[in-house]
């Protein structure tokens, strides 16, 4: 079945099953691999990519259901100035360790300072808790979202 | 054939990559990732340097995350005499002229520690002596700076760059004789150094084993029997071929070795997707072999017979421990209980793999290439001469990447296939295919005298055994603390057969039996109504070195007065005894010494009237010698390893039953997540021992000292975990 | 003995969707257990086919299903047609023992004859025989002696037959000799009385099919309940529920997940057009207000700022598959919003599924490829009862709210869902 999805502000084919997962479309039928897989389940928070700037699981959701919607993936958080603020305060901080899980972190991140710009120790718990980091970096997560909100302001 | 870096290249381009790299290029002064060019000069097997004075170093080791690749390259630029800024890092593949490509024990840093320097150090002779023949002048005449040779009687000075095609042809000097630099005047090693990864890692650039991208890949899942070993009996694989995307569907008739190859059912298909959907419409028929007894249950309830009899064999004995109880004044007993734990690396265990032309070549991001590479040759019939290992970033090592199972997988499918493929694991295969932490039962006995110092202590520890032998990593030594510290001492143990392989996991042994005995020498404590601090300091007594009885793993000795050192720092940090706690808060202690590393925790802990636990706060207090050679890395390691202690107490563990895994996936393992993650306070004691490593010796000391503070809280004492599994309301 | 009435004449010819394509006897035997669902009961996974063993609560005790292959010393190979026509339509067994009615011979006795004849040559001959012993039933022995049974029989079993509704047309009659016989739905589906009999049996009556409460599964209303029943679904829809599992509304959990893996997965298309019909003919229990969307909880969780109790739980656990809208990804990720289980004045599926999460979802083999995991371990009975009580007040629904008490006990009686496909052979 053919389909035609918006990703990274781009139209791209794909002729895949519609029960596909997004996931697998994006790394394995676009290249863009920097979305990554950790359980399939919904539970750990490493496919997060963006669906019309709201925070998904990738690996839940059917390409079926994608429609109109626009996708953004790490490959393209950049382009927003929040999404840059967060990839600033994550070098500055030296966040990750293993590093597989901080696409999905900072996928949630840019979610939640786009409708969060100045989160409490809450806010960053409830936005952030779907992401696991195996290597437990939430320390430096929490100060680097911190960080990223202050180069929001300034 | 390698296509990878051309790929990298390419979706750089295609992504927001290049936006990025203008905005958020690392800080100045920062070195960079890369190849060296082809003008480049190889000095030895680790450094090449350009003619425009950029030095390649090659990171010989397996990255984890614990940032290995960044720490090796300081060592030697450090005595290169390089400026950071100047140096690009290069991954290497299992290359023979590197010696122990393994990412393992907390080794890297007491194995390379003086090696590396001496690579940087030979290197900057031979540059050297390149510069004074061409001056014309005796070597010891000259110096450097970073990244030139200077003559500071005429002033004249060269690059590296201009120096590298004579220094290569010098021969290297003796390693042994050089001269090292004086700690003081160190440069790069002791500064807090960003990890090089980093943009390429928040850019979601591929570099982990399962973004490895090879033409014409296929990619295969590979559906093993539950039951660990058991036989493939037969499979409606051949119904399987017909569906969508599948290119072949093949059983695998595996040996023996839990950690080889082992019977299954291979898939593989256009993407991944489609293989994995094919997969799950097997229908196989295993001989699961003999599972009897092989459940937790039935495994606790054998501990707990065993425990009733003498220990099967003895693995200390001090004084006399009966004699030793009966002067007690006070003589308590409990048992205490973990379970089995995988590692949940968070990157599912994959590779890739490309048989072609009698060569074999794979891209594994493993944490032990070279045992890997030599399983494949074995089991595939290949020379080893004929295989090539390129070593990706590892998305968590954690222990799980010391064996190779996977690789040898890929390996097989890809030789059967004849393509290049890509074996991708999910997380149920991960969680149910591992080699377990082994689960452990100890039955301890413990006296205290009128005074409230331990006299004598004893421990009944209930292990399991693989095919007759210890399992892997479910051993227990003769020097397990306090052991050499009190007079009367009795540690014994006994077996379960296991027919689950187990191994090592992140400070294998002491993460389980620090949790078991400090948890039991907390409760001494309180026993003898003893500060828990001062019951620990009298236990390790005067500041001396008590050396390791001779035997298998005989180290340097356990020196008390370290250990003191850091009780005593963890404690002032913590504000230990000094701090009004409210109700339902309490501070617990733990102390631990593995993988050379000295370490004393403090988590304050909050358990409310339902029972939810709220780790308030840790603090970390570790002596690993003279010299912390990246600062920032080691906060984020000790960091990790207590966090990484505290979640595994709160939510890990896995059940036996018929044989099988029960939990397959992070909805019944739960790992820490943000909400349950507390602020970590990291203090380093720095002595004057040899420096030693860290990805592990932070994690033994969280667990106990979460238990201990719960029962500072509560009242209720952490016999068993996780805690999750744990009623700890007000009406339990 | 088997009478061939004139009524069950007639019917065979209305039967004759299923005959015609049945190729030989055997192979109609093997649709008609399918229909049957026998596999789900008389097997255990990783057991030999029909060769019984499954542990079934009761409210007297647990009882083992029975070994019904061939063999003659362990299974019913001693069994003539008139034997198993007996334990099938009336629950009484060879040696003369009446059976517990957890085997739905109340609902089979509306099985026509020719039926019964074609599911016994399948048994008998196309199900090897698999020497098994039975389990022992551990039915207290007070309750034991079975003779209280036939007196329950007299009270509450229908008699064999069936006779067809002239009000209505060949599909319908075929639908409802499907749900209310072989199908047996109303095991599940219809409330059962006192002493534990299905209140019901037929179309007629409104208690029929209209939900009930199981081993902590509320099987829903089936009727034209416009909220919490059917009354939204085109027969296109339920069509597709009973062959993949979901539809656009909701997807399968719990047994019946395992109904649609072993029985209606495999049914042809015009027995699932017949069960469809009849099922839209069945009236509303009562007058519900529709159930219409409401945008405004989505709007909240959009700005993140939903503040309504649960909300946040909901936007951490739930929202990144179920979605703001709580319109998921249907067919494949079940909606909330609407959904008769999210609706139903019951609320034990809903906490039962959110604790224990669902087993993968198999249609003729194939397992479903979205599955929802069980949250049991990651959240305590409050955050349960909050995120329920919030998907029931969110986006349009209306149904009353749930206690951390209500949880607790769904809790303790229940056990988690597996994740791994289990298949239950046929032969
Ligand atoms: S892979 Fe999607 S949440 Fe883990
Ligand atoms: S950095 Fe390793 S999993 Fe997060």
């Amino acid at each position: 079945m053919q389909y035609v999805i918006e990703v990274n502000g781009t139209a791209r084919r794909v002729d895949v099953d519609g029960e596909t997962p997004l996931l697998w479309v994006l790394r394995d039928k676009l290249d863009l691999k920097g979305t990554k897989f950790g359980c399939g389940a919904a539970q750990c928070g490493a496919c997060t990519v963006h669906m019309d700037g709201q925070p998904i699981r990738a690996c839940q959701t059917p390409i079926a259901s994608v429609g109109t919607a626009r996708i953004t993936t790490i490959e393209a958080i950049g382009q927003t100035p929040v999404g840059q603020h967060v990839q600033a305060a994550w070098i500055e901080l030296d966040v990750p360790q293993c590093g597989y899980c901080q696409a999905g972190q900072i996928m949630s991140a840019t979610a939640l300072l786009t409708h969060t710009p100045a989160p409490t120790d809450h806010d960053i718990n409830d936005a952030m808790s779907g992401n696991l980091c195996r290597c437990a970096t939430y320390t430096r997560i929490r100060a680097a979202i911190k960080r990223a909100a202050d180069l929001g302001r300034t | 054939m390698l296509r990878r870096r051309n790929f990298l290249k390419a979706s750089l381009a295609a992504g927001g990559g290049l936006l990025l790299t203008a905005t958020l290029r690392g800080p100045a002064g920062a070195a960079t990732l890369g190849t060296a060019g082809p003008d480049a000069v190889a000095l030895n097997a680790y450094v090449r340097i350009a003619p425009s004075g950029q030095v390649t170093i090659t990171a010989k080791n397996p990255e984890i995350g614990q940032g290995v690749k960044m720490m090796l390259p300081m060592l030697i630029a450090e005595e290169l005499d390089v400026a950071w800024a100047d140096v690009q890092i290069e991954q290497a593949d299992l290359d023979a002229r590197y010696p122990g490509q393994v990412a393992g024990g907390s080794t890297a840093t007491p194995l390379n520690w003086l090696p590396m320097r001496q690579v940087g150090a030979a290197g900057r002779q031979m540059l050297i002596a390149a510069a004074a023949a061409q001056w014309g002048v005796p070597a010891h005449d000259c110096a450097t700076e970073p990244g030139k040779v200077v003559h500071p009687a005429s002033g004249r000075s060269l690059t590296y760059g201009a120096l590298a095609s004579q220094a290569a042809a010098i021969p290297v000097p003796d390693l042994a004789k050089l001269p090292l630099k004086d700690p003081k005047s160190f440069r790069i090693i002791g500064q807090p150094t960003r990890n090089i990864d980093v943009p390429r890692i928040v850019t979601g650039q591929p570099m982990f084993g399962i973004d490895v991208s090879v033409p014409g890949m296929l990619y295969a899942v590979f559906q093993k029997c539950d039951v660990h070993g058991g036989k493939l009996v037969s499979s409606n694989v051949a119904a399987i071929r017909g569906l969508p995307g599948v290119r072949a569907a093949f059983e695998v008739k595996g040996g023996a070795d839990l950690r080889g190859l082992l019977d299954g059912v291979a898939v593989v298909a256009d993407s991944w997707w489609e293989a994995n959907r094919a997969r799950q419409q097997l229908d196989i028929i295993w001989d699961e072999g003999d599972i009897t007894g092989q459940s937790s249950e039935s495994f606790a309830a054998t501990a707990a017979r065993l425990a009733k009899g003498k220990p099967e064999s003895s693995i200390r004995r001090d004084g006399d421990v009966a004699a030793g109880f009966a002067k007690a004044a006070h003589v308590i007993e409990a048992a205490y209980h973990y379970p089995f734990l995988s590692h949940i690396n968070l990157e599912p265990q994959n590779c890739t793999a490309h048989y072609a032309d009698g060569r074999m070549e794979i891209w594994a991001p493993t944490q032990n290439p070279a045992p890997g590479s030599k399983l494949v040759a074995a089991t595939l019939g290949i020379p080893e001469s004929a295989i090539k290992v390129h070593m990706t970033r590892v998305g968590g090592g954690f222990g799980r990447r010391l064996s190779n199972d996977y690789m040898v997988e890929a390996a097989w499918i890809a030789k059967v296939v004849g393509a290049p493929v890509k074996l991708v694991w999910t997380r149920e295969d991960d969680m149910r295919h591992d080699f377990y932490r082994p689960a452990g039962y100890h039955f301890f006995k413990g006296g205290v005298d009128a005074n409230g110092r331990l006299i004598a202590l004893s421990d009944h520890f209930v292990t399991f055994s693989q095919d007759g032998a210890i399992a892997a990593s479910a051993d227990m030594g003769p020097t397990e603390f306090p052991a050499r510290m009190i007079d009367h001492l009795d540690y014994g143990v006994s077996m379960i057969p296991l027919r689950a392989p187990t191994g090592p996991l992140r400070a294998p042994r002491s993460n389980g039996l620090g949790f078991a005995f400090q948890s039991f020498l907390d409760e001494l404590a309180h026993t003898a109504g003893r500060d828990p601090v001062q019951f620990a300091l009298d236990i390790l007594g005067p500041p001396r070195l008590l050396p390791d009885p001779p035997g298998p793993r005989v180290g340097p000795g356990f020196h008390t007065g370290r250990m003191r050192g850091v009780i005593e720092l963890v404690a002032e940090k913590s504000g230990w005894g000094k701090t009004k706690l409210p109700k339902g808060t309490g501070m617990g202690l733990a102390y631990y010494f593995s993988h050379l590393g000295y370490f004393a925790e403090v988590v304050q802990a909050t358990v409310d009237a339902e029972g939810a636990i709220v780790v308030d706060k840790v603090w970390v207090a570790g002596d690993i010698g003279s010299q912390i050679i990246n600062p920032l890395n080691a906060e984020h390691q000790a960091q990790g390893a207590a966090l990484d202690g505290i979640g595994t107490a709160l939510g890990q563990g896995l059940h036996v039953r018929d044989g099988k895994i029960v939990q397959g996936n992070f909805d019944t393992v739960l790992p820490l997540r943000m909400r349950q993650s507390p602020p970590v306070e990291v203090h380093f004691r720095v002595t004057e021992f040899p420096p030693t490593g860290l990805g592990e010796p932070a994690l033994p000391p969280a667990l106990p000292a979460l238990a201990n503070a719960i029962f500072a809280a509560t009242g209720k004492r952490i016999r068993s975990l996780p805690l999750k599994d744990q009623d700890l309301s007000a009406t339990a | 003995m088997i009478r061939l009435s004139l009524v069950a004449t007639v019917l065979a010819s209305l039967l004759s969707v299923a005959a015609a394509r049945a190729e030989d006897a055997t192979a109609r035997g093997e649709y008609l257990a399918r229909a049957g669902d026998c596999v789900a009961c008389h097997s255990v996974p990783g057991g030999k086919a029909f060769a019984g063993g499954l542990k079934m609560a009761t409210p007297v005790g647990t009882i083992a299903t029975t070994n019904i292959t061939p063999d003659p010393e362990t299974g019913i190979g001693r069994y003539t047609l008139d034997d198993f026509d007996r334990a099938l339509r009336r629950g009484v067994a060879r040696d003369g023992h009446h059976l517990y009615p957890a085997m739905p011979y109340p609902s089979y006795a509306v099985m026509a004859d020719d039926d019964v004849r074609a599911l016994y040559d399948y048994f008998m001959h196309a199900v090897p025989p698999v020497r098994q012993a039975n389990l022992p039933s551990d039915i207290p022995s007070h309750l034991s002696p079975r003779w209280p049974l036939a007196v329950w029989n007299a009270l509450f079993a229908p008699s064999p037959g069936f006779t067809p509704n002239p009000g209505h047309d060949a599909r319908w009659n075929r639908g409802a000799y499907l749900v209310e016989g072989l199908g047996h739905c109303g095991a599940c589906h219809t409330p059962r009385g006192w002493a534990w009999q299905e209140k019901s049996f037929g179309a007629g009556d409104p208690a029929f099919l209209a939900g009930a409460n199981l081993d902590d599964w509320s099987a829903s209303n089936l009727r034209r309940n416009v909220a919490t029943g059917l009354g939204t679904w085109s027969e296109a829809d339920i069509i597709a529920f009973l062959k993949t599992g979901h539809n656009t509304h909701a997807s399968a959990y719990g047994s019946m997940s395992e109904v649609i893996a072993n029985s209606t997965s495999y049914l042809t298309d015009d027995d699932l057009a017949a069960i469809a019909a009849y099922l839209v003919s069945l009236p509303a229990t009562q007058a519900e207000t529709p159930w219409r969307y409401d945008p405004a909880t989505a709007t909240a969780l959009q700005s993140g700022h939903a503040d309504a109790p649960g909300a946040r739980l909901y936007a951490g656990s739930c929202q990144a598959c179920h979605r703001e809208t709580g319109a998921a990804a249907p067919p494949y990720v079940p909606p909330l919003a609407g959904n008769p289980t999210v609706l139903d004045a019951d609320p034990a599926s809903l906490i039962n599924v959110v604790l224990n999460g669902t087993a993968p979802l198999v249609a003729k083999g194939r397992p479903d490829a979205y599955r929802m995991p069980q949250f049991r371990a990651q959240l305590t009975n409050r955050q349960v009862a909050e995120i329920v009580t919030f998907m029931r007040a969110s986006w349009g629904n209306q149904a009353p709210a749930v206690t951390a008490d209500e949880v607790a006990a769904i809790r303790k009686r229940t056990e988690p869902s597996t994740d791994r496909i289990v298949p239950l052979r046929m032969r």
